[in-house]
């Protein structure tokens, strides 16, 4: 049988071998797809530099994902009775709100159209604070602002909300709320000044910075790695597959041997070395 | 103990071949193809591997040029950053492609091996044929003339059908 054969020590050995070669090939597959995954490229730098809101962005125009999350800088005033709360929002792992005003920047374009307020605003998310009823109102005054530029979250319909909290930080949501014109993103303030002293969010404050980072960019999954995984895969299989191949070809070999010495056994005058024809008992 | 066989030297066994003279000659034939062409993208494996960690240059077909923004037609350029843009990438496609010929290459081996039923170790060589430049086309001739020397050899040790 050839169950027998395989169970010879050398066979034995040669399947644990053949075990330790495939488990090698499977870990290697798993590396592949580990780094057909891999995060490759980090967020673009420039983003870091701050630019004038004016700059990157035009109200009322399309919003390029290029500019998404780039630092800016604008100035201008809140309007404290223009104030909401979006819950939901983590902080070092703890739960609680953004504090998002409405702030009218200087110098911005206004939009077309009749409904279009004289000034042009843009919602900034100025702070997190843990309880709703700790928002501090906006800081007074002409305020020379530094933040994210992050596009706008899409609205979401959400029941039983506390007063002036909302599920998102949606643009088109709070321009009606505010039934003012706005650009088509919010800032995210990392630094608020005001003649000089700064007015913003602090550690030792109810209301702390967000301290935004920027959005990495979009991996895709790396192919390459991928079919290379599952050539590992397949050379494992392979491992196996010659193991079995070696195990059959000497049981094989083992058969024929039997057969010869039948021929040999049966022809005791025959002198040649090699029988004629093995097959010739079949 | 008493022999059942008769007195006198017994037979060495004889060889005998996995499959019909065809079979080996088709095997045969198929590994001479491969060996040639997996040596020859071996070759050009190397050529690539120079460029792009030596240079740090990349083969590109056509796209654009990065810098300049004029249409590239066929030439070298840098690496990382990309220095063209949209093109076809044909170190990346030399990579690839010899990678899954190599894997084609081995199956080439393992049935000339298998039907030649040659010892373990002869896989191995013919395996390692492909991994080494020029290593291949020499392993294809060595090979080449023993499977002939056996078959001529050994007549009756192919199968019938």
């Amino acid at each position: 049988m050839v169950l027998k054969t395989a169970l010879k020590p050398r066979w034995i050995a040669g399947l644990l071998f053949a075990l330790l070669v495939s488990t090698v090939f499977v870990l290697l597959s798993q590396w592949q797809f580990g780094r057909s995954t891999e995060q490759e490229k980090a967020p673009d730098s420039a983003l870091e530099s701050p630019r004038p809101l004016s700059e990157v962005l035009k109200p009322g125009s399309f919003f390029p994902s290029s500019v998404a999350d780039q630092m800016v800088t604008l100035s201008g005033h809140y309007d404290p009775s223009r104030q909401i709360l979006v819950k939901d929002r983590l902080l070092d792992g703890r739960s609680g709100f953004w504090v998002v005003t409405a702030f009218a920047v200087d110098g911005a374009p206004r939009l077309a159209g009749a409904q279009s307020t004289q000034t042009t605003w843009i919602p900034v998310a100025r702070g997190w604070i843990a309880e709703a009823g700790q928002a501090p109102r906006a800081p007074q005054g002409q305020i020379s602002l530094t933040g994210r530029l992050v596009p706008s979250e899409a609205p979401t319909v959400t029941q039983d909300l506390p007063q002036a909290s909302y599920a998102n930080l949606s643009v088109a949501e709070l321009i009606n709320i505010w039934d003012v014109s706005s650009y088509q993103g919010f800032v995210g303030a990392s630094e608020e000044k005001s003649a000089g002293q700064d007015v913003g969010a602090a550690d030792d404050s109810a209301l702390k910075p967000l301290r935004l980072k920027a959005a990495p960019p979009e991996q895709g999954v790396n192919w390459l790695n991928i079919f290379y995984a599952v050539e590992w895969v397949v050379f494992a299989g392979f491992a196996l597959f010659i193991w079995w191949r070696l195990v059959k070809d000497d049981y094989q070999r083992q058969l024929e041997a039997e057969e010869d010495a039948a021929v040999f056994a049966r022809r005791p005058s025959s002198s040649q070395n090699t029988p004629d024809d093995h097959r010739s008992s079949e | 103990m008493i022999d059942p066989k008769p007195a006198g030297t017994p037979a060495p066994r004889p060889r005998r071949f996995g499959g019909t003279e065809q079979q080996i000659r088709s095997a045969l034939k198929f590994y001479k193809v491969l060996a040639y062409t997996t040596g020859a993208f071996l070759l050009l494996l190397c050529v690539e591997l120079i460029l792009r960690y030596g240079f740090g240059q990349f083969l590109f077909a056509g796209g654009t040029n990065a810098v300049t923004g004029q249409a590239h037609i066929f030439g070298l350029a840098s690496a990382d950053p990309s220095g063209v843009v949209g093109g076809a990438n044909l170190s990346i496609t030399v990579l690839i492609v010899h990678g899954w010929m190599y894997v084609l290459y081995l199956i080439s081996n393992f049935r000339l091996w298998s039907l030649m039923r040659w010892p373990f170790g002869k896989l191995v060589v013919l395996a390692l044929g492909g991994v080494v430049p020029f290593l291949s086309f020499i392993v294809e001739k060595k090979t080449h003339a023993e499977v002939e020397t056996e078959l001529a050899a050994n007549p009756q040790a192919a199968s019938r059908y």
